[in-house]
């Protein structure tokens, strides 16, 4: 039985609140900037939030991750330029309408969207993860050790770039995550002397480099765009009989989020594309989309926000994060001292289901935080980006050395801040290797026990459990099918040919 | 541009080359300090099954990039100086502290980026190197490295 009263108290601490208020809000401007995402908002948090407790923490985190994902809008809307990736859909009808002199509606449908998106997320989670967790608790070393196999490699197949590369990266990160010392024997490994290593990588400092840093150093090449003009300043929230007929897009819409968002490596921009084609397909004012149709805005919006919440069932049911938000969401965990897991919801779930509930709350704030911010944006627009590039650059360096007060790490991180910088300019991606950096300690803690078990048999962990099997054969399909289908894709015309040839 | 090295290969070829050299370092005993010899398990295990995998895909791409044609690469210049003064800005933190390596390289940064209005220069310079800097070292108390002992600056 969920203790209310408990979930409350641990929520409702002024501590918390203000995480909710200035994560949502952070969240928020991060989003509307272009060129700022997500995944730079919360690498650059993360370092402020290791004093907090594991709540306010990750509150602090969630609220800038829904905040970046909706404010991502307001720039699709307001200057055609998507904040971030998951605004893109949004801008295929929110910038038509806010040239036909609609901008504020535009955006508070967006608004009112990506509320209703994500709290229906927040529903499907809650009911969803528990359900999860009760089956995953009965893993042992061997399916939880396949389970993280059958997670990297299904992220190293969906990732930018090729299958090879997001291998790659996955190995490199377990591989990172593994120097310092032996958590079984003590010895110390790949740290080649220096007392630094011996605690192996600092996890903090390689999120920060690879993400904030690596970005900031990119869009430094690309400085000196030009930006749009800014089409409104306000948003008016549509009334209730705008609504009619568009329910069945914004619960289709969020369903699909919903699903999407629990799949691996998928991520909110897919969520949002597949919603929008669907919603032109099925809804009754196909005609006006991609000419400043609603409907659009509400597939678009709904379906990303509600990535956000589906995004953390695999996350705590399993402790398997599904992109990289969710990895350094976990990373918040480790950081203070919780092992993710699938043990994660039934060993702290006060925590778990406190996280639930400031999730629904971020969410409202949204719907709150968005007036002031949309009144803003022009000032902020104004805002040089040479400026918010030079603020990055120093607010990660602050923020690496903040965290344990050794001068090293803010060079740890600039030097992963280079090899994002050059691994991004070759289309490596970076999704595989911070989750292989979040799940190595798990991954090598689950082979060994395993191993320990099954007398040294590694041909065990296929044939003692289903379970792993299956979970194996799932992650050589994820590596085999993208081959297949290529060869079948470069095969099938030719063989169409053949066919109607007389 | 026949017989250059094109980024895409060279990177490939880097990563192999590190592969090996964490794989000959392993081999060769160097990357492993002894431990509890009566504790089970091999410390290098799993470590070894990465190297090996690493290895094999680094081959396998620097095979594919090795086919491609050279990318054109662009904007690369500016960025890389950027990358120069945070790098030693981040150097200097340990002997000087972390003010006056903010305060040496945030106006570099600055105007690595394009800023080249005097007063604008020194007063965002100001606001996000030492105002940062002061906000949370001396109004947030987190401890930030410091020059001096008592951690004034």
């Amino acid at each position: 039985m969920i203790d209310l009263v408990a979930i409350a108290g641990e929520v409702m601490t002024p501590a918390t609140l203000t995480a909710i208020f200035v994560g949502t809000l952070l969240g928020i401007v991060i989003g509307a900037l272009p060129g700022l995402g997500s995944v730079v908002g919360i690498s650059i948090c993360l370092p402020f939030t290791f004093g907090m407790e594991p709540v306010t923490s990750i509150t602090l985190l969630l609220g800038v991750y829904c905040g970046s994902v909706y404010g991502g809008s307001i720039s699709a809307i307001l200057i055609n330029a998507p904040g971030t990736p998951q605004a893109a859909a949004t801008s295929l009808d929110g910038h038509p309408m806010a040239l036909r002199g609609e901008a504020a509606s535009a955006i508070g449908w967006a608004t009112a969207a990506s509320v209703g998106g994500g709290l229906i997320s927040c529903v499907i989670l809650i009911a969803a993860a528990p359900q999860l967790a009760r089956v995953a608790v009965h893993f042992g070393s061997i399916e939880i050790f396949a389970l993280i196999v059958l997670a990297l490699t299904c992220i190293a197949a969906v990732s930018s770039g090729s299958l090879l590369k997001g291998l790659l990266m996955g190995a490199l990160g377990l591989f990172i995550a593994l120097i310092g010392a032996d958590p079984v024997t003590g010895a110390q490994r790949f740290t080649f002397g220096l007392s630094y290593l011996s605690g192996g990588v600092d996890l903090i400092a390689v999120v920060v480099g690879l993400f904030a840093l690596s970005e900031a150093f990119t869009r430094v090449g690309a400085l000196g765009l030009p930006r749009g003009e800014v089409l409104a300043t306000w948003l008016k929230l549509p009334g209730w009989r705008a609504w009619k007929g568009r329910w069945r897009v914004l619960g289709q819409s969020s369903l699909i989020g919903s699903l999407v968002g629990a799949l691996p490596g998928t991520g909110a921009a897919t969520a949002a594309f597949i919603s929008y084609a669907l919603a032109k397909q099925t809804s009754a004012n196909a005609a006006g989309f991609g000419k400043g149709e609603p409907d659009g805005i509400v597939a678009a919006e709904s379906s990303n926000n509600a990535v956000t919440g589906s995004a953390m069932i695999p996350t705590l049911a399993l402790g398997i994060p599904g992109d990289v938000v969710t990895a350094i969401l976990l990373g918040a965990f480790v950081i203070h001292g919780i092992v993710p897991g699938v043990r994660l919801m039934s060993e702290h779930a006060d925590t778990v289901n406190a996280i639930f509930m400031a999730l629904i709350l971020v969410n409202l704030a949204m719907l709150v935080l968005a007036f002031p911010v949309v009144r803003l944006f022009g000032r902020l627009l104004a805002v040089p980006e040479r400026y918010i590039l030079t603020g990055v650059v120093v607010l990660s360096l602050i923020g690496t050395a903040a965290v344990r007060g050794n001068p090293f790490d803010p060079l740890v991180a600039v030097l992963f801040g280079l090899f994002g910088f050059v691994l991004r300019r070759h289309a490596y991606p970076l999704a595989p290797l911070v989750i292989g950096l979040v799940l190595g300690p798990q991954l090598e803690a689950s082979l060994r026990r395993g191993l320990l078990i099954e007398d040294g048999n590694f041909l065990a962990f296929f044939t003692n459990s289903w379970i792993s099997a299956g979970l194996f054969a799932a992650a050589a399909a994820m590596i085999a099918l993208p081959h297949a289908r290529a060869r079948f894709a470069k095969t099938a015309p030719h063989s169409a040919k053949e066919s109607t040839d007389p | 541009m026949r017989g250059h090295l094109s980024p895409a290969v060279a990177l490939a070829l880097a990563l192999l080359l590190a592969g090996i050299a964490a794989g000959l370092a392993a081999v060769g005993g160097a990357a492993v300090s002894l431990g509890n010899l009566a504790a089970q398990g091999d410390p290098l295990l799993l470590p070894g099954i990465l190297i090996g995998l690493w290895i094999a895909l680094a081959g396998l791409i620097l095979w594919r990039e090795a086919a491609r044609a050279p990318a054109r690469e662009a904007g690369a210049r500016k960025a890389l100086a950027v990358i120069a003064a945070s790098l030693a800005s981040a150097a200097l933190i340990a002997p000087i502290g972390m003010f006056l390596a903010l305060a040496l390289a945030t106006p570099l940064v600055l105007w690595l980026c394009g800023e080249r209005t005097a007063w604008r220069l020194i007063a965002v310079s100001a606001a996000l190197g030492p105002g940062l800097w002061f906000l949370f070292h001396h109004v947030f108390l987190i401890r930030l490295p410091s020059l001096l002992s008592g951690g004034a600056i």
